[in-house]
């Protein structure tokens, strides 16, 4: 009797559509415990570089690491200040007649538009933020397209 | 930054800002408007008109803005073309179309009210003077025919031009700089130095009949204002060579396998290469060692050189700066080191 059912088609497909389903089902469960892959998201710190170094005509050295933004005394080294900042993708900072100007992309707590892109003016000499205005809002951390 | 606007480009590419640098207040802006390969970028700006080019897939259209109001002062749409970026110069905007994948013809517009002053049939990648546009035609497809046609900047009037049979291994043709009596370029693996009055060569190297090395393509990039400002002409063919921009007159060489040119300041000219890898651990890691040279651009003397594993440099007034990193992937550190043009001896360094 127990041969019959084991041998039987329908128990055999039985068995097979089981096992597939348990094959399914364990892919499924590896996907959820797999860390989300997100080929847009930022680089952890420490991982590129972020910009170019820059210097002024007042002897000021930026620079930008670790989602921070450095000025340095061009001839000493002195840290004059820094500012940081989670952003997702700073544009090359750009310095004119003492301040120094950065777009950055920053997450906002928004659900339909998390990614914002900012324009910031800071004093060189003193870090003070001079302004700041969001130009931009996207439901994607969207990178500067190369036409 | 220009003129006290701030311009910044959304992250999508679609739309470009103009804000006021005193205060931030966004003065206008510009959306391409359309799918998602669309996009609006600042071509140049002067004091008062900002030149855009915005590309609405089939098309594209140069725009003239004033700065002040964003009002349009006038637009420039050739149809089923695509205009490139082009110059402004003695009030005239030159410009050259791309039609169905291939150059079409270039136009000479007033630069403040847009009005069609000349066309000329032929398109290409314009340098201008203030009395020649040279217009190159470049065959993109492989080995071709590349041209160089000379232009009255007033006319529009073809003065000379230079049909080029490229070959298999030359680069395509390139105009690197252009002075009142002199237009340098790289035609078919050969660089010349030709006459802008008739097009003829002042001088090529290398010279006819020899066995020295032509320019490598896309290695004279950066050196167009080294040129002019100089009278000297620098060339890297796996040499890095100075000649005498006049005559041709080779001043000295320095021998390297790979360099980039840096930056040419207070005399001075930094090359950075890839150092040698010393170990198959080295040949694999992500950060790769740099090699540093400074050489006296009087004469080609290597005054220093320094090894890092640099990511990024500038150089100022009081020296080079290198954002060196170190560490391994996603835990790298950073550092600011500052070297002395004239020694390379250190200033300091900081921890970033």
């Amino acid at each position: 009797m127990f041969k019959k059912i084991v041998s039987s088609p329908i128990s055999y497909g039985i068995g097979c559509l089981g096992l597939l389903l348990f094959i399914v089902i364990g892919c499924l469960a590896m996907l959820a415990l797999r860390q989300p892959r997100c080929e847009a998201c930022p680089s952890p710190p420490g991982s590129v570089p972020e910009a170019r170094p820059l210097v002024d005509t007042d002897g000021i050295l930026y620079s930008v690491a670790h989602q921070t933004l450095f000025a340095f005394e061009d001839t000493s080294g002195k840290l004059l200040w820094q500012y940081s900042k989670s952003w997702l993708n700073p544009t090359q900072p750009v310095v004119s007649e003492g301040v120094l100007y950065m777009s950055l992309t920053l997450r906002e707590e928004s659900y339909s538009f998390p990614y914002s892109t900012w324009v910031y003016a800071f004093h060189g000499s003193s870090g003070q933020v001079l302004w700041h205005t969001r130009i931009f809002s996207s439901s994607t951390p969207l990178f500067s397209p190369s036409p | 930054m220009v003129a006290g606007i701030v311009y910044a480009q959304a992250s999508d590419g679609a739309t470009l800002f103009a804000l006021r640098a005193s205060d931030g207040k966004v003065l206008w802006n510009q959306n391409a408007e359309g799918s998602s390969q669309d996009f609006v970028k600042l071509m140049l700006a002067t004091p008062g008109i900002a030149y855009l080019n915005a590309y609405h897939s089939p098309a594209g259209q140069i725009l003239a803005r004033r700065i002040s109001d964003g009002a349009v002062l006038w637009q420039y749409s050739p149809p089923s073309c695509f205009p490139g970026d082009g110059p402004v110069l003695s009030g005239r905007l030159y410009i050259s179309d791309i039609c169905n994948g291939e150059w079409g013809e270039t136009v000479a517009l007033q630069a403040e009210t847009g009005k069609l002053l000349w066309r000329f049939s032929k398109g290409g990648s314009i340098t201008a003077t203030r009395a020649v546009v040279y217009v190159n035609e470049t065959d993109h497809n492989g080995p071709g025919v590349d041209s160089v046609f000379a232009v009255d900047a007033a006319t529009g009037q073809m003065l000379w031009k230079r049909v080029i049979s490229r070959g298999v291994v030359a680069g395509e043709t390139h105009i690197w700089a252009a002075t009142d009596e002199v237009v340098y370029a790289t035609m078919n693996g050969i660089w010349y130095a030709l006459a802008t009055r008739d097009g003829k060569p002042l001088w090529q190297f290398p010279r006819p009949n020899s066995t020295e090395l032509g320019p490598d393509e896309g290695t004279l990039l950066h050196m167009q204002s080294w040129v002019v400002s100089a009278n000297v002409a620098y060339l890297f063919n796996g040499l890095f060579q100075a000649f005498n921009a006049s005559t041709g007159t080779l001043l000295w060489t320095f021998s390297a396998l790979s360099v980039d040119p840096i930056a040419l300041s207070a005399g001075i000219i930094y090359l950075s290469g890839l150092a040698p890898a010393q170990d198959e651990q080295a040949v694999f890691s992500p950060l790769q060692k740099q090699e540093i040279t400074a050489i006296e651009a009087k004469s080609g003397k290597v005054l220093w050189h320094t090894i890092q594993t640099q990511q990024s440099q500038v150089v100022a007034q009081h020296g080079i700066y290198l954002s060196v990193a170190t560490g391994k992937p996603y835990h790298y550190t950073y550092r600011i080191l500052a070297l002395q043009s004239a020694t390379g001896k250190q200033m300091w360094t900081a921890q970033q």
